[in-house]
């Protein structure tokens, strides 16, 4: 490597890394993707959150069936079994805001009292509950989350039904029966527990590893585009021709704008795994996959870049450059789209997944998300790594001969067969 | 004098049009040689083989005593005529970059840019991104890009274009330095009158070829007439040798009327100084005497005009792209 590649590199990092764009995404990226996930798990952790110490609300119900053993002027505290269950569990469930039914008479009683805000909405059973099993409810309107702070009707319906004929204890359990743990096989032959939390772990850590590798490859990739397309715009490629090689200009780039994508993996990756380590310590993922994760990227991005580099030599403005550039992370999504939706079934062994780590333009981000899934065969990281590396190599050397011959080249408008001939020439 | 670039039937083609034919031309250490030719004469496939950023097709081509190569880029020095800066960049930075291109240490590419800045009247600019800066203060930037690695061969593809008289001067004085710290000079430009006052040899390309090479001055001898132009009001056709004499329009002078000037052709086998010490014996007085000198554009037009080619078309177009970038550059 000659002492102009490493000044060109240099440049090109640096210019990279002081760009107001890289910073941005820097920044921005782990920013939103914490507000995305903030606002997705907004309404459970409203329902999760006690409300215990709340003022309690009232409600109203109109038991045409008679069914719900309401005595006239009773009022009955909905939370009263949920209150129980949490007692029995030593306190550790989270409880519900208090909630007082009341009985009213007729319809319009309710309907009056809603009216003149005593309740905030009224259940009506109707005289053939029994058989038809239907409900009504009046209420306002509770906007997106309005749900989530809905009364328990059903379980406290459950309860009044069955009213004094049970003990309380019993109606607890009926209103909440409890949830299973659940065991799937383990690696010794065994079972272990699996969290619930496991299928989002499943689902997002693959997908974080893939947007990983992909928003580096293709922050990169596309820098290096945007930079060509405005060396090509200012004219400037002449002067630098002057003073170096094409091989020299294209490796310099390379080297500069990778280690820019390597530097926001790095960042990246460090956040991430400060964030799964404090939140869900079993999905960190070992050392050895995230060395193969770095290879991965290297290689990755050898392919993208040098297919960015052939592209930017071949557009006349900064414009042209970003209508590619944009082209080309299209071109990239679409199998981390497939792969995310196959491996949802079968995981890491899904044979379409298997298939697409082979392929070399969807092998780093396929691979991202099987590796962190685990049990990958040694032998098909090892061909998917070798496929990947030949590909670059490959389309390192077509995209050189290209670079040289249309970099001086302006206002030239290229089809294949001109290529063909770039390709042969250079 | 050892060579600085020879070529020997250099040839290069795109596709089947040939851009630079069979061009053989040498260029001295330590001169100033212009490559001059119309817009599509193939000058800068030219400068881009003698550059190795073109390769040729065929023919010899040794720069600085070897065949053009990477090794031989940090001596070379290059101001191409579509000129490029990173816009939004500073002065000082681009420019260290290009001297640490050249294989300057970081250290030497910032005290040279500074000395160089400080030279073109840029100092105060170092720290501007290029953007913020005039056309000309651009080309000056661009200009200490070319020098900033000391070259020993400094190709500049008209470096004038876009300066204002001052800092034509300024640039010419910069040229001649560069010269008399030894590095040998190659000029591309259409203003040809700069190439009669600086260069010590030109070649003219016209459609990839060859077609005036040599010395400046005896180019110039070469092609124009054994005339002379003679400042007297005496009769010069009955003096001994004389072929003929063209009588000018005679000038006003502050009031007075100034002698007439006399274009006098001297018969085969007459030398100057016989016909000096006819004219010394005259009563009349002579208020002076010198060779009729065809200027180089002139020559230019003559020769490429023999080939049937409307060569003063060709340079009026050359001059209205030139005004026109420099308008759209303003």
């Amino acid at each position: 490597m000659s002492p102009r590649t490493w000044v060109i590199a240099k440049r090109e990092f640096l210019a990279t890394v002081t760009r107001k764009g890289y910073l941005f995404t820097l920044v921005l990226m782990p920013a939103w993707i914490a507000f995305a996930f903030s606002m997705s798990s907004f309404p459970s952790l409203l329902g999760g959150r006690n409300h215990g110490n709340e003022p309690a609300r009232f409600v109203g119900v109109v038991d045409s069936a008679g069914v719900l053993g309401f005595r006239p002027g009773e009022a009955d505290t909905m939370s009263r079994a949920a209150a129980i269950v949490a007692r029995e569990e030593g306190g550790r469930a989270k409880l519900p805001r208090v909630t007082i039914a009341k009985l009213y008479p007729s319809f319009e009683s309710a309907q009056r009292a809603f009216r003149n805000d005593e309740i905030s909405g009224f259940l009506v059973v109707p005289a053939d509950y029994m058989q038809s099993g239907r409900l009504e409810e009046y209420r306002r309107a509770g906007g997106l989350f309005g749900g989530s702070s809905a009364p328990p009707w059903h379980i406290w319906i459950r309860g009044r039904l069955l009213g004094a004929r049970v003990e309380p204890r019993l109606v607890a359990r009926v209103q909440d029966p409890g949830d299973p743990s659940t065991h799937v096989p383990d690696n010794r032959g065994g079972f272990k527990i699996y969290h619930r939390e496991d299928e989002l772990g499943l689902f997002l850590v693959p997908f974080g590893f893939a947007m990983l590798l992909f928003t580096t490859m293709f922050t990169s990739a596309g820098y290096l585009l945007q930079g060509l397309g405005e060396e090509k715009e200012s004219r400037i490629l002449e002067s630098l021709l002057s003073s170096v090689t094409p091989d020299e200009l294209m490796r310099g780039k390379l080297l500069g704008l990778g280690g820019a994508g390597l530097l926001m993996g790095l960042i990246w990756g460090a956040i991430g795994l400060q964030v799964i380590y404090a939140m869900a310590p079993v999905f960190l993922p070992p050392p050895s996959t995230l060395v193969l994760l770095f290879f991965y990227f290297v290689l990755g991005f050898i392919l993208f870049g040098a297919v960015a580099l052939g592209l930017g030599s071949l557009v006349n403005s900064y414009q042209e450059a970003t209508t590619i550039s944009a082209i080309l992370s299209f071109t990239a999504v679409l199998p981390m789209m497939l792969g995310l939706s196959f491996m949802a079934d079968q995981g890491a062994s899904n044979p379409v997944a298997r298939v697409l780590s082979m392929f070399p333009i969807t092998a780093p981000i396929s691979m991202a998300m099987r590796l962190s899934q685990g049990n990958v065969p040694w032998w098909e990281i090892a061909v998917s790594l070798g496929l990947l590396a030949l590909a670059g190599w490959l389309v390192l050397r077509l995209a050189a001969r290209v670079f040289r011959v249309a970099l001086l080249l302006y206002g030239k408008t290229w089809n294949l067969p001109e290529i063909m001939r770039w390709v042969r020439q250079g | 004098m050892s060579s600085v670039l020879v070529a020997e039937s250099v040839r290069k083609s795109y596709d089947d049009f040939v851009a630079v034919h069979d061009v053989s031309l040498e260029v001295r250490r330590g001169e100033i040689f212009a490559l001059l030719g119309p817009n599509g004469a193939g000058k800068t496939t030219f400068l881009r083989m003698a550059l190795d950023i073109l390769k040729p097709d065929a023919g010899k081509l040794e720069v600085l005593g070897a065949a053009p190569s990477t090794e031989l880029k940090s001596r070379i020095g290059y101001l191409p005529e579509e000129r490029g800066l990173y816009r939004k960049q500073k002065v000082q930075p681009v420019l260290e970059y290009f001297g640490q291109l050249k294989g300057l240490t970081r250290a030497q590419a910032r005290e040279r840019t500074t000395a160089l800045l400080a030279r073109l009247g840029l100092a105060e600019w170092a720290d501007k991104k290029i953007g913020e800066l005039s056309k000309g203060m651009q080309q000056k930037v661009q200009i200490c890009g070319a020098i900033i690695g000391h070259p020993e061969l400094l190709v500049l593809d008209e470096p004038f274009s876009g300066l204002d008289p001052v800092n034509t001067r300024l640039l010419e004085e910069v040229i001649e330095d560069e010269r008399k710290s030894g590095a040998t000079v190659i000029l591309c430009t259409h203003q040809i009158a700069k190439v009669e006052q600086f260069c010590d040899r030109a070649c003219v390309l016209h459609r990839g070829r060859v077609v005036l090479y040599g010395g400046v001055d005896e180019l110039i001898r070469s092609h124009s007439a054994e005339a002379y132009v003679v400042r007297t009001r005496a009769a010069l056709g009955t003096l001994p040798g004389v072929a003929s004499v063209a009588r000018e329009t005679v000038e006003e002078n502050h009031g007075s009327q100034a002698l007439p000037v006399q274009r006098v052709v001297l018969q085969p086998g007459y030398s100057a100084n016989e016909f000096l010490a006819a004219l010394g014996r005259l009563s009349e007085p002579v208020e002076s005497f010198s060779r009729e000198r065809l200027p180089l554009e002139e020559i230019f037009i003559r020769v490429v005009e023999s080939s049937g080619e409307s060569v003063r078309d060709l340079l009026a177009e050359s001059r209205r792209a030139e005004l026109l970038a420099q308008a759209k550059g303003a």
